[in-house]
């Protein structure tokens, strides 16, 4: 366990405010106490101080996890965000999409989002920004990214791909072990 | 302290022969007498004695100019406050009278109206000054001579040279001269290149051998000082590892003014990863506040960067929504007439005029 070089910091940043925009300080500014990222085994995770000095105590092999994974970052220095982090995105995010029930099941999946199966989306969505894909009654299910901006879904063919799929609560059961 | 007889023997002793002789002394004479016995008393007891006489005799270390006295002190003097000063002072003076008469009984020269003693060698053992000097470290041969059990063997400056049949020197001028009187001629075996020139390639390896001894003993020194030096790259070396040419690679390119920095690679290149200084992290469970500072401090940086990401997209939002209304058939829908006398501009016609595009076509009055 050790902490997040500056580098490491701002890589983790960028990709969060991809998704929550301006809103990583309500992440670090929170009034029940003081948390921290840490970085175990490649991953970073979202802790709690307290949690974490105890953590500190345990054998790095026996350490399997703590606080909430956000991520892992590769060798080739990219971040790539986990779905545990999306309880911490959901509330935060700044575009999300809806997707009709009958293409839930396909997001859950593993597959993208159609024209067909959107719901809704946030208006003024850019392009290729980070969204937090919904079902229709307003549970988050996972997130992506826009492939196409708001303006541009309204043209959109049916079968044309409107959200790449990043990461799904579906994952859960399928990388069950690769989780964490 | 008893009255020195030594010093003054003679003005006594007359006295006493005066006492001795005259019996019928008259009065004045006797009178006389004894106002000169007081006299010479009274003077021999100011002048106080030169000789001290203790228990226990007083230590001298003359060339420190030390006197210790190690008799007990008399308690009832010196736990009174009133007597303690001039009981202590008169220990004091005793004690360096008598070392005073130690340092004038010395041998003495003068030198311009000036007396001078030699003190004599210090006896007082003082402590060490400075912590006691470490062993210097055993050279690399030294150490292996040791744990081999080798002895040094005396080496004659002649040897017997058989070929010559005389003696020649070990080393030196001459050993070169009667070398090179041996090897007039070298055979040249069958593998090696004929036009190669022997000679110089001996020469050459000669100087490579003594390259290496000299830098062996650079190492040797650099070692005891505790200074690093790279070990490859500096003798060509081909029994290397590839790992160690990597090293010796790193330390050329580090070697530059920006620590290798800048250095552009060579086409082919790799670079060895690893190597050079390691990062520090900060303290797993350092200070939370401090933390949480350097955080914010990234994301400045980070939001600085995304800051010009974000309006150069909503740019090209608004961009595309202008050529969105422009491109739709018939253009925008016709809106009533207004009291302004049908200048009624729509927000992509805003939009449009902000960007120097000009109201639509179809809004246009026309003439």
């Amino acid at each position: 366990m050790r902490t997040l070089s500056d580098d490491e910091t701002a890589l983790v940043f960028t990709k969060l405010s991809k998704y929550i925009g301006s809103n990583i300080k309500s992440l670090l500014d929170r009034s029940d106490g003081l948390y921290c990222f840490r970085l175990h085994k490649g991953r970073v995770y979202y802790v709690k101080e307290d949690v974490m000095k105890v953590a500190a105590l345990l054998p790095r092999e026996n350490l399997v996890s703590m606080g909430v994974c956000f991520g892992k970052i590769t060798k080739g220095k990219k971040f790539l965000l986990n779905i545990t982090a999306l309880e911490f995105l959901s509330p935060y995010c700044q575009h999300k999409v809806w997707v009709k029930e009958a293409s839930e099941q396909n997001f859950m999946y593993g597959n993208h989002i159609y024209k067909s199966g959107l719901f809704r989306i946030s208006d003024n969505t850019p392009k290729y920004a980070g969204v937090v894909v919904y079902t229709h009654n307003d549970i988050p299910m996972g997130f992506g990214v826009a492939a196409k901006s708001t303006s541009e879904c309204r043209h959109a063919n049916p079968m044309d791909i409107i959200c790449f799929h990043q990461a799904d609560i579906g994952e859960y059961i399928r990388n069950e072990d690769t989780l964490v | 302290m008893t009255v020195s007889s030594a010093s003054r023997p003679s003005l006594v002793s007359h006295v006493a022969d005066v006492n001795n002789t005259n019996m019928a002394a008259t009065e004045d004479q006797l009178a006389r007498l004894s106002k000169v016995k007081d006299i010479i008393t009274k003077a021999s007891q100011e002048l106080k004695s030169i000789e001290v006489n203790r228990e226990i005799d007083l230590e001298f270390d003359v060339g420190n100019l030390l006197v210790t006295d190690k008799n007990t002190l008399d308690e009832e003097a010196v736990y009174d406050p009133d007597t303690r000063p001039a009981y202590l002072q008169s220990l004091a003076r005793d004690g360096i009278q008598a070392l005073m008469s130690k340092v004038w009984d010395l041998p003495s020269h003068t030198e311009d109206n000036a007396v001078f003693v030699t003190l004599p060698k210090t006896t007082t053992v003082l402590p060490r000054e400075k912590p006691v000097p470490k062993e210097k470290a055993l050279t690399k041969w030294e150490q292996f001579a040791r744990d081999k059990g080798l002895t040094k063997k005396k080496k004659d400056k002649k040897v017997w040279d058989h070929i010559l049949k005389r003696w020649v020197p070990r080393f030196g001028m001459k050993k070169v001269q009667a070398d090179k009187e041996k090897n007039w001629v070298k055979e040249v075996p069958g593998n090696v290149d004929p036009y190669e020139d022997m000679f110089a390639k001996e020469k050459e390896l000669k100087r490579e051998r003594v390259a290496k001894n000299e830098y062996q003993r650079l190492r040797n020194i650099a070692k005891s000082r505790k200074l690093k030096v790279p070990n490859v790259g500096v003798t060509g070396n081909d029994l290397a590892t590839s790992k160690d040419l990597g090293v010796a690679m790193h330390h050329s390119r580090f070697a530059t003014a920006s620590k290798g920095k800048f250095q552009p690679t060579l086409p082919n290149e790799q670079v060895p990863k690893g190597l050079g200084k390691k990062r520090k992290h900060e303290q797993i469970t350092g200070d939370g506040r401090a933390e949480k500072k350097r955080y914010m401090e990234v994301l400045k940086k980070v939001e600085k960067n995304e800051l010009n990401l974000s309006t150069a997209v909503h740019k090209q939002i608004r961009e595309e929504n202008i050529e969105a209304d422009l491109a739709k058939k018939g253009g925008k829908k016709q809106l009533r007439r207004s009291k302004a006398g049908g200048r009624h501009r729509t927000r992509s016609d805003h939009r449009a005029s902000k960007l120097g595009k000009g109201i639509h076509e179809s809004r246009k009055q026309k003439i």
